[in-house]
């Protein structure tokens, strides 16, 4: 999706999202990789997991700092949390090397529950001043959604995960792939709509040039 | 904690419904947003669609008044000026020089007379355009001028007083407040039966209020929207389309003893600086 609209999107915040996706989709294939061949030790496994969340979670922190343009206090907040929230990963992956579990519960839960509590801000704007009669024609919409459904759908899964056995964990995990089925499509989706809604203003531009060129 | 900590079976129980409780939170939330922020928009389309029907009425009302003020200098040229002008030719014809002298003279003085009366029909009308007090004297002198007329044709007693006129406002301020006062004074003259008019002039802050007050027959808020928003009430339309102009608003009410109805013009003051007269 990106390949075919990569010369037609110039926002940032979604080129944000197009990172991410990138990095997903290559740790998932590195990992799958390493997995098959019998390559994957416990510390590769914790660090792989906390680099995936600092990047999740500055991906969709700058998402949000991008679209939620009405509320300067809170862009600055969000710039301060990302340096913090990178800073206690970086401590808390030390001392996780030395326990059992190589999921970090503690970052993730604070991601979903920070990154959750601005899709409801970014709700409550658009509720407060809309501007599109169809909020679902606009891809921010879409990525919101994609990033609130999914967040949701793990909550629970990452909170548990230190109180399940390695097969009950196994067992629960394709619920996580669920979910990240579902934010991959939405955001094919979000770019998707982003991509025509350039195209559409590059041909009106076009026209508007023609016409000046005709009737000067 | 001891949620989180509990046993295999009621973990996997949590786990299942917690994802499932969550995902049904957030389908319902994001149905609810699409919905509640298509009604926002719903009803913001109709408020603008309202202010622009209202803005249409506003004016059709005033290109309407526009007209009748034509028709009406027409009339008064037409009616008036044409017939004295004709009457004053026929005095003035080819046979004059073969009449003796004093007839001669009588047509002379005759047509004389009636070129006199036309000068003044024609001042009239040019004053009714345009008041020269207005103009050369300012609001206070103006409105001071039309009571003391009203007053003195006998029909009600008229009186005014401005309190804090110092410095005169914009000709075109002046201009619009003027024709808002006549067209008030209008419809008092019209349709009150009152036996007084009183008008005060007041300053707050950087905003003039002019309050009238009469003993007739009034309108009150709630009757000056109606008849603003019905086809009738070309008057009203005309004020609250000046008003407009000026961002000012009007206020109708009847005064708290139930005895007098009440008028109050708000208008930002902008000063031009000159003294008033």
């Amino acid at each position: 999706m990106y390949l075919f609209y990569h010369r037609k999107i110039s926002e940032l915040r979604v080129i944000v999202i197009i990172v991410y996706i990138v990095y997903s989709f290559c740790t998932d294939v590195l990992t799958k990789y390493l997995d098959e061949n019998g390559l994957v030790t416990a510390t590769f496994e914790n660090t792989s997991f906390s680099l995936f969340t600092i990047v999740e979670f500055c991906s969709f922190s700058l998402f949000f700092y991008f679209t939620l343009l009405a509320f300067p206090l809170l862009r600055n907040v969000i710039i301060v949390i990302i340096v913090m929230f990178v800073i206690f990963c970086v401590i808390n992956l030390y001392f996780q090397f030395n326990r059992n579990n190589n999921l970090d519960t503690i970052p993730v839960t604070f991601q979903a529950i920070f990154i959750m509590s601005m899709c409801l801000v970014y709700f409550f704007e658009q509720i407060r001043t809309p501007n599109s009669l169809f909020i679902y024609s606009t891809s921010e919409f879409w990525i919101v959604t994609s990033i609130l459904v999914y967040l949701a759908g793990t909550f629970f899964i990452f909170i548990y995960s230190s109180n399940l056995t390695k097969e009950e964990f196994h067992k629960y995990w394709p619920i996580n792939y669920v979910f990240n089925t579902i934010k991959n499509i939405l955001f094919g989706l979000a770019i998707f709509i982003q991509g025509r809604k350039h195209k559409q203003r590059i041909d009106k531009d076009s026209l508007d040039y023609y016409s000046i060129i005709e009737n000067p | 904690m001891y949620f989180l900590q509990a046993s295999p079976n009621s973990a996997t129980t949590v786990l299942l419904f917690g994802t499932v409780g969550m995902l049904v939170l957030t389908i319902g939330l994001v149905v609810f947003i699409v919905f509640h922020q298509r009604k926002v928009i719903r009803y913001q389309l109709q408020l603008q669609r309202m202010e622009h029907d209202q803005q249409k009425v506003l004016l059709n009302a005033s290109i309407r008044l526009q007209e009748e003020e034509r028709q009406r200098i027409a009339a008064d040229l037409h009616d008036d000026a044409g017939p004295l002008l004709a009457t004053a030719r026929l005095y003035l014809n080819e046979n004059l020089v073969n009449l003796d002298k004093t007839s001669q003279l009588q047509s002379i003085y005759n047509a004389k007379q009636i070129i006199d009366d036309t000068i003044q029909l024609i001042r009239n009308i040019s004053h009714s355009l345009m008041p020269p007090t207005l103009k050369n004297f300012g609001l206070e002198s103006a409105v001071n001028d039309l009571f003391q007329k009203i007053s003195s044709s006998g029909s009600m007693n008229a009186s005014c007083r401005f309190h804090d006129y110092r410095t005169r406002m914009m000709p075109e301020q002046e201009l619009i407040i003027f024709r808002v006062i006549q067209e008030l004074i209008n419809n008092i003259l019209k349709h009150s039966n009152a036996s007084f008019i009183h008008l005060t002039q007041n300053l707050s802050g950087d905003k003039l209020y002019i309050r009238m007050h009469h003993d007739g027959r009034g309108l009150t808020q709630t009757d000056f929207e109606k008849l603003n928003k019905s086809a009738s009430g070309l008057g009203l339309k005309n004020i609250q389309s000046r008003l407009k102009l000026l961002s000012g608003k009007i206020f109708f009410e009847k005064d708290l003893s139930q005895t007098y109805f009440k008028v109050t013009i708000e208008v930002p003051k902008v000063e031009e600086g000159i003294p008033a007269q």
